[in-house]
Order: C-alpha cells, then sequence, then structure tokens
C-alpha cells in the first residue's frame, strides 16, 4: 500500500527539520507517473514564512530488486548540476525509518509539465517542441561530459557491453520469447563500432523531463544512470514506446538526422543514422524485457500494483516493434 | 399491458452453463462501466490516471476471455510447424542457429503470434502504426 497524505505530512516535517528547522507541511500530493516509486509534492513553510515547493520521491514498497535508488539518485543529480544539466535541487536524501526504511530523496519542485501527451499535443508547448531537439543535444552532451572521476561517495555501474547484461537478465528470467531471441542475435551479427564511453542517463525521453514554455527545464530519473555508449541515451529517445504515438523517430518529435545534427555539433561525435538505429533496436528489446520483468514483479507477488501490473501485457508492443523493423532489416 | 400478458418476459437462453447469468464478461464489463461512467467523471490527477489503466485492464480482460481459444489453437499449430512442443523449445532452436535458414518463414510465424497477442492487449497499437 502507498503512504497516506495526512501521516505523510507529519513525517515530512520530521524528517525535514535538520535541513529546514521548523515547517508547515501543506497536504501532499501524489503525482502520477513512475511505476517503481511514489512521487509526492507538497510546501514546507518554514519560521520565517518563506514557502519551498518540494518534491519527495521513494521507492516502492516491496520492489527490493529497486532499493536505494532514490538515494543514489541525489548524489548523481548534485554531480549532474556541477556539470551543467538541468536538474532540481537536492535538499536531502537518504534512508528514513520515517519511510520504512525505503530510501528517499526531497527535491526542489521546479513548476513545469512533464506528462508526454501533452507536450506531444497542446499548443502551449509548441515553442518547447520546437527546441526540444537543441535542448536535449545539449542536455545529453552534458551528461556525456560526466566522467568517472567526478563521483567520491556514490558507485556507479559499468557497462562494458550491455547486450550481454540484457541477455543475463532475460535468461535468468526463464520466461523465453523467441521474438527477443531472434532480436539478440541480429543484434549480435549486426554490432556497431562503439560511439565512445561517457556517463550515460538511461533514462532519457518524454515522461522523465521537464518543460517550461520555452523548453526543456529539467532532466529527472536518473535511477539507473551508468557509464557506457552514449549512444544508448540516443537510440533510447527513439523507442517507440517513447513516441507516446506522436510521428517523429525522436520522443515523436523529429527525424533522425536533426538529433544527430545537433548533438554533434554539441558533443563533437559523428553518429552515422545505422549505429542510431541499433540502439533503438536495442532499446526496443530493452524496454521490451522491463516489461517482462515487471509483469513477473506482479506475477510472483514482489508487488500488487496494478499499473506494474498492466506494464507486463505491453510485452508483445515490443515484440511487434521488433519484428516490424527487423523485418525491414537483413534478418 | 394488461396484468395477465406476460409475452415479453422470455430471457434468452444462458451462455455460461453451467452457471448462471451473467457470464464472466458481462460481469467485467459490468463492473468496466461503472469505472468509467460514474467513478472516473469525479477523480482527478493520480487516481484518473489509475481508473484509467484500470479501464484499459478489464477491456483487455474480456479480449482476452473472447480471443483465447482460438489464439491458442493458432499458437498450437505454428509451434508444431516450426518442429518444437513450446516457445522454450523455438527459442532454443533460434539461440543455436538451427533455424539459420528458415528465417523468414520464422519471421512470419512469430509475426502471427505476436500479432494475435497484440490484438488482446492493445489492438490499437497495429492501427496506430505509423511507419
Amino acid at each position: 500500500m502507498g503512504s497516506n497524505a495526512h501521516s505523510l505530512s507529519k513525517k515530512l516535517s520530521e524528517v525535514l527539520e535538520r535541513v529546514l528547522g521548523n515547517t508547515t507541511i501543506t497536504e501532499p500530493v501524489q503525482l502520477s507517473g513512475g511505476a517503481n516509486r511514489e512521487t509526492w509534492s507538497f510546501d514546507a513553510i518554514d519560521v520565517e514564512e518563506q514557502t519551498h515547493p518540494l518534491i519527495i520521491q521513494m521507492d516502492r514498497p516491496g520492489m527490493e530488486r529497486l532499493e536505494g535508488t532514490c538515494a543514489r539518485e541525489a548524489k548523481i543529480l548534485t554531480v549532474a548540476k556541477g556539470k551543467g544539466v538541468p536538474v532540481p535541487k537536492v535538499v536531502l536524501s537518504g534512508h528514513s525509518k520515517h519511510f520504512h526504511g525505503r530510501s528517499f530523496s526531497i527535491t526542489s519542485r521546479i513548476p513545469g509539465e512533464t506528462i508526454a501527451r501533452k507536450i506531444l499535443r497542446d499548443d502551449q508547448w509548441e515553442l518547447a517542441r520546437q527546441n526540444f531537439v537543441a535542448d536535449s543535444a545539449k542536455a545529453l552532451a552534458a551528461i556525456h561530459s560526466i566522467e568517472e572521476t567526478d563521483f567520491h561517495d556514490v558507485e556507479v555501474e559499468i557497462t562494458h557491453d550491455p547486450l550481454q547484461t540484457l541477455e543475463l537478465i532475460y535468461d535468468a528470467l526463464t520466461d523465453p520469447h523467441p521474438t527477443f531471441d531472434l532480436a539478440f542475435r541480429w543484434l549480435k551479427k549486426n554490432r556497431p563500432e562503439p560511439t565512445g564511453f561517457s556517463f550515460v542517463h538511461g533514462d532519457y525521453r518524454l515522461g522523465n523531463l521537464l518543460f517550461c514554455e520555452s523548453g526543456l527545464s529539467a532532466v529527472l530519473d536518473w535511477e539507473i544512470a551508468h557509464f557506457g555508449d552514449p549512444c544508448e541515451d540516443l537510440g533510447w529517445l527513439c523507442v517507440r514506446a517513447w513516441r507516446f504515438g506522436g510521428f517523429g523517430k525522436v520522443a515523436g518529435i523529429s527525424g533522425y538526422e536533426s538529433l544527430l545534427n545537433h548533438y554533434g555539433k554539441e558533443s563533437g561525435r559523428k553518429i552515422p543514422i545505422p549505429t542510431l538505429q541499433w540502439w533503438e533496436i536495442f532499446g526496443t528489446l530493452r524496454w521490451g524485457i522491463i516489461c517482462l520483468q515487471m509483469g513477473g514483479d506482479f506475477r510472483v507477488g514482489r508487488t500488487n500494483s496494478l499499473e506494474i501490473a498492466a506494464i507486463g501485457r505491453r510485452v508483445a508492443e515490443n515484440e511487434y516493434d521488433l519484428l516490424s523493423t527487423l523485418g525491414e532489416q537483413q534478418l | 399491458m394488461t396484468e395477465n400478458d406476460r409475452s415479453d418476459w422470455a430471457l434468452p437462453p444462458r451462455t455460461n452453463l453451467p452457471y448462471d447469468s451473467p457470464s464472466a464478461e458481462e460481469l467485467i464489463q459490468a463492473v468496466k462501466e461503472y469505472l468509467y461512467e460514474d467513478l472516473l467523471p469525479k477523480n482527478t490527477g493520480a487516481e484518473k490516471w489509475k481508473l484509467r489503466i484500470a479501464v484499459n485492464a478489464l477491456s483487455l480482460a474480456i479480449r482476452e476471455l473472447t480471443e483465447k481459444d482460438q489464439d491458442l489453437k493458432a499458437y498450437g499449430a505454428i509451434m508444431s510447424e516450426l518442429g518444437v512442443e513450446d516457445e522454450a523449445g523455438l527459442a532454443y532452436k533460434i539461440k543455436t542457429g538451427e533455424l539459420d535458414n528458415d528465417l523468414t518463414n520464422l519471421h512470419e510465424k512469430l509475426f502471427e503470434i505476436v500479432k494475435r497477442k497484440l490484438k488482446v492487449a492493445n489492438p490499437s497499437y497495429m492501427s496506430e502504426d505509423s511507419e
């Protein structure tokens, strides 16, 4: 079960005491989105009557596989901010008995919109859409400039062979989906040259990006950030699930060339289209296996979340996308 | 209508013997309409979002109950055409390269299974396919 708003206010006031002193907490409002964690929005009003608009994220109960991610993410946010990536400011993070020992992070609440379908369709976000590729190229180049030596007190995973890592996860689940095996086979046979080695956000897409009317204002959800090939982030942004019904290959907004040109200018990396497509196919397979794994969390009773249960049935969307795309390639 | 005229009281035959009416599909449909018509308009934000997921899940459940028999039959037929018992057997054959000379056929057969699954899980996904 999730937290209830009233008991949450009391707990928030207690944990915030050491950073903000005595505060009055307005009733927290639960935000939609985020299958792995709970997100609540609230204001903390301090003794000088100053209002602090804040967000708290907590790992969902029962999802032990993901434990510690909110606190770890807070440390990553601090490093990213130092490199000029637009991110929220971290106010407090860690584990607390107030939240059943689950890891949490409290950050500044930046006004704006994250809901993909609104960003893609509403007139209000027209300018943000126009600037999306340029803004993203800049943010991604900044993320990809973060080095291993920038991290001191947080371990960041290094993924040398993401395909092998993904196959280990798939094999461990022992729930065979032959389309996935066909995709692994194709990906192994058609590996492109690496485009570099860098910090990778790992989940850069609409839904995890906050927009103001003029464009991108914050990159959120760093829970699976790691070191690897920077093109992984670009390919992920092209996966059909993250187009949310929009027409452009890139986030439902633009074509491949525009992203590669802007990113090339910002980062100095020249990436050929087939390399981007390989990473898009890899991303589709990855999302398919994540759907399988999340459906599995429900199947074995690790969670009773309806959202997670529903994601289990999205495996077929990825199988369909993989077969459609592979049908156009040399099998 | 006079007191004794009961000519239009006859019920249609039950569709889910040995049980009584309404059937599982009809009950799910009734719950879905309750969520969609009564609860959804009264909710906002995260609750509304969850209700939408719930409504979609119930629509999916009805499609599954309707399509399952014929989809399972097609699935079984494809497995035997490919000379395997189940998906584990097929996955193994793909991994070991045994089907490398038959990839076009394999692709076609996998596509049929997947399209049937998707027609139940999210039928609009294929019609929205803009590629």
